[in-house]
């Protein structure tokens, strides 16, 4: 069991990055980009040209994040310069981001076999939980600073943002590249543990995220002491872990994906009743919760 | 203080629906007074409100602020004077924020925004003081989400944000008409007591001539884009307007 | 309450869970009753696919016949990376004895998984460019296998001894498939020195083959299908649209002829998955090292060609290529 929950925490940290980059756009920007597809294997393809150029693997990964914003700007240009729906830009990015991964390297798949990685600074979970920490607290300090609240609003109220003497538009140009930068590096993370780039690896991923968001979102729905960032992470971690469960359950191969999909309608249920059960309970006025509280101040 | 000079507006150019709004429009605002702007649908008081503000260029003309051309300036540029409050509560705050938060926000209204903290300790007194002046025990929920309050909550909120920091220019975009009559009320006492303690230059819309007589200095009443009365309130009497729009009704054909 | 009929649903999925995987076919025992040690093979497939199936079936029949004694664990990734990773990494968990990996990026993974259990690949067109191995004769580490490369020279020799005055021929392949990439260089390569050229036209989505096949017919005077999994789940669409303009086709690979393609000789991933069974043979009951097995293109290549499209294509069965091929059935 243990080397299979490894490799599930593994893949669930690297995608942690993944699900913190949506989360920037999905529930911050309230913008659904679908780049993401493009840019994750973006990142990979961007480290393997790094890496194999000779530059070592810190930097590789890093350049991965450089480029990723820069994919993440192009999306944001075609929705606010050129007043493409957000949608349609991001199938845009993605549909370019396909023939520029064709090009990095003249190849669909790149093994990374004889090169460093980042993992040879010590244990993958190690590192991986490292980075994660790391992001993780870099976003969480970023959203309490005056810009990072801004980015807030911006998907919350736009005409607030105005009314601040703010242009909405500038947040979401920093919104989108952040996002995608934290994409690309997920891609650059998730080849160094594949062993090698290839131009399949994005597909389906904002299924991944949009999934790990949402499970994170169902733990202690209703306690808000758990940030969101902390939510997409263990979400990911979470949708890993029963993937790699139901893997190693030997369930007959055709039915793992109408699994795991099962398992996503499951949480999104236990989301959506629990939302019920809260107002009704408000309603009800319910005698156990109101015992200790002070009345609320009807105006 | 506020001069609209030529002012025109077509809404539709150039197709069949085309409305005309405004025609060499002229107006002027004095400092320091409330002024209410009232009249039956679609006379302009919107989208005058809308000109002023940014949210709608003209076509042609200008709107002078203390002397300057704003006209060319866009939305976001134009809040360096000017503060607004809409009709829905929800639109002049950010409901998933706290209400500390939000006033953190509106405090750095025309500021740099940086990657400083946006909470400051320090500045907490100056809000609950500020909230105080509500009287509706806001200043107790500062870590609550906007979206948890009522309706009148977040627009008393909306107004000490928009007025907080001594706008040159408030605009009000009937900013009580969702709301109950008794919350109504109780809005517009606070919004009154606001502007004449800080001395605002507030434009006012109003569907309520009741209110607009008793809350404002001055009131203007449109009608297909021209100024059909303009009188200092003491003046005027709630009859008085209703017979005029009355009239005003008869002649487009409507009883 | 709605909470407890969620915690029953959540329940019901987990027993579901359960039972499917008592259900689902894992154990395989075959072989002579004489021999005694049942070997344990995880087998690592990337994606749902016929010659991909095929290659696994050709692998488990091949064993069969050699008498080989084993269990055989059988894993899709359903074409998704990540999870064939986890799939390499339960094999590894599982002490399995040898790693089957069929495809391109199942078999990488599974080389990044383990470094002692042998590793066994089919259908990679070039293990070496992939970085399976350090060379077709001494792969040197613990993996080896078969490649599905196709002896390209021989067919598009075809094109030229059917009718002498094909000039151009067209070669459709999928953009994200490495293995398609190398075989239209291969032969770009190949057809100067046969007297042809090579016209290529790229596709990322199965819904662009009508309008390649359309633009590409315009170009060329016949068409080769090369072993691409793309071309291989549309190949009706490209046979009728080049039997409707009088085109001859030559295919990589034996499912295309049964598709409507006019002639292979080439590789079937049957026979290919049958070699590699040998392979296994040989580490499993020989002891041998992955290493010291040289890896193998296929042996066998057979040539397989359509009745139905010769006689619509109006050609002489009689012409001297069709005398050692058999009829596609």
């Amino acid at each position: 069991m243990n080397s299979l929950i490894i490799t599930s925490l593994e893949q669930g940290l690297v995608f942690a990055v993944l699900a913190m980059g949506v989360f920037l756009t999905y529930k911050v920007l309230d913008i659904a980009d679908l780049s993401v597809e493009g840019t994750f294997p973006f990142g990979a393809f961007i480290f393997a040209k790094f890496i194999s150029m000779g530059a070592n693997s810190i930097m590789s990964t890093l350049m991965a994040f450089c480029f990723g914003t820069l994919a993440g700007l192009l999306t944001a240009t075609l929705f606010t310069k050129l007043k493409i729906k957000p949608l349609l830009s991001g199938i845009l990015t993605m549909t370019i981001l396909y023939s520029v991964n064709l090009k990095i390297n003249g190849k669909a798949n790149i093994p990374l076999f004889s090169f460093g990685s980042i993992f040879d600074l010590g244990p993958a979970l190690v590192v991986l939980g490292v980075i994660v920490l790391l992001i993780k607290i870099i976003l969480d300090q970023f959203l309490k600073t005056e810009l990072g609240y801004l980015l807030i609003a911006t998907g919350d109220n736009e005409a607030l943002v105005k009314s601040l003497g703010e242009s909405s538009n500038k947040y979401k140009v920093i919104g989108l590249m952040l996002s995608n930068g934290l994409v690309a590096l997920s891609g650059a993370l998730m080849a160094q543990i594949q062993g090698f780039a290839d131009i399949t690896m994005g597909s389906s991923i904002i299924v991944v995220a949009l999934a790990s968001i949402i499970i994170g979102d169902t733990i202690k729905k209703n306690s808000s002491k758990l940030k969101h960032t902390t939510r997409a992470i263990l979400g990911a971690i979470v949708y890993k872990i029963i993937g790699g469960v139901a893997i190693d359950l030997g369930l007959s191969p055709n039915d793992l994906k109408a699994i795991n999909a099962i398992i996503v309608i499951v949480f999104i249920s236990y989301n959506n009743f629990a939302v019920d059960i809260f107002k009704s309970k408000i309603m009800e006025g319910g005698k156990r919760h109101a015992k200790d509280k002070k009345p609320v101040k009807e105006f | 203080m506020l001069k609209i000079r030529n002012l025109s507006k077509s809404f539709n150019k150039d197709t069949e629906n085309e409305i005309n709004i405004f025609n060499n429009f002229n107006l002027e605002i004095e400092k320091n007074k409330c002024t209410a702007i009232i009249g039956s649908n679609g006379c302009g008081k919107s989208t005058l409100l809308n000109i002023i503000g940014g949210s709608i260029w003209a076509d042609k003309g200008q709107v002078l602020l203390n002397g300057k051309n704003i006209e060319d300036l866009r939305e976001e540029e134009r809040a360096n004077h000017i503060g607004r409050v809409y009709q829905n509560p929800s639109m002049g705050v950010s409901p998933s924020l706290t209400i500390l938060e939000n006033m953190s926000l509106a405090d750095k209204k025309n500021q740099k925004f940086t990657l400083r903290k946006l909470i400051k300790k320090d500045n907490i007194n100056k809000y609950v003081d500020l909230l105080k002046t509500l009287d509706l025990g806001l200043e107790n929920k500062l870590n609550t989400k906007v979206k948890f309050l009522s309706g009148g909550q977040r627009q008393s909120l909306s107004l000490v944000m928009a007025a907080m920091k001594y706008p040159d220019l408030l605009l009000l975009d009937e900013h009580t008409a969702a709301l109950d009559p008794k919350t109504s009320n109780v809005i517009m006492k606070k919004t009154k007591e606001l502007i004449e303690k800080y001395s605002i230059t507030t434009i006012m819309i109003s569907h309520n001539m009741k209110d607009a007589i008793e809350y404002s200095d001055r009131i203007i009443m449109l009608d297909s884009g021209k100024v059909v009365l303009d009188r200092p309130s003491a003046d005027v009497t709630e009859e008085e307007l209703i017979q005029i729009y009355r009239e005003k009704l008869v002649q487009i054909g409507i009883q | 309450m709605k909470k407890s009929k969620v915690s029953k649903l959540m329940a019901l999925v987990v027993s579901g869970m359960v039972i499917l995987s008592g259900c689902s076919q894992k154990a395989d025992k075959v072989g002579a009753p004489s021999q005694e040690k049942v070997f344990k093979i995880g087998i690592s497939q990337l994606a749902e696919h016929p010659a991909l199936d095929d290659a696994r079936r050709g692998f488990e029949d091949g064993l069969k016949e050699l008498g080989v004694n084993v269990e055989i664990d059988y894993q899709n990734a359903q074409g998704d990376i990540p999870t064939s990773v986890t799939i390499s990494q339960k094999f590894v968990k599982d002490k399995v004895d040898l790693i089957y990996a069929i495809a391109t990026p199942a078999a990488q993974s599974a080389k990044q998984a383990t470094n002692s259990i042998p590793v066994l690949f089919s259908a990679v067109t070039d293990p070496v460019a992939s970085e399976l191995i350090s060379t077709m004769e001494k792969p040197g580490a613990n993996v080896t296998g078969t490649s599905d490369a196709s002896p390209m020279d021989r067919q598009l020799q075809i094109f030229k001894d059917l009718d002498s005055s094909i000039k151009k021929v067209g070669i459709i392949f999928n953009t994200s498939e490495p293995n398609s990439q190398i075989q239209v260089e291969m032969a770009k390569e190949l057809a100067p020195s046969i007297g042809l050229e090579i016209v290529e036209v790229g596709i990322s989505n199965i819904n662009d083959i009508p309008q390649a096949v359309d633009s590409i017919v315009k170009k060329v005077d016949a068409l080769y299908t090369i072993t691409d999994n793309m071309v291989a789940s549309a190949i009706n669409v490209v046979s009728e649209k080049a039997i409707s303009n009088k085109m001859i086709t030559v295919g990589g690979e034996d499912s295309h002829v049964a598709g409507g393609i006019l002639i292979t000789d080439g590789i079937s991933y049957y026979e290919l998955g049958k070699q590699t069974a040998k392979m296994a043979k040989e580490i499993l009951v020989d002891g041998k090292s992955p290493a010291d097995i040289p890896s193998a293109t296929a042996t066998n290549t057979k040539k397989v060609f359509n009745e139905k499209t010769l006689e619509a294509l109006g050609l002489d069965k009689n012409n001297k290529v069709f005398e050692d091929a058999t009829k596609n059935d």
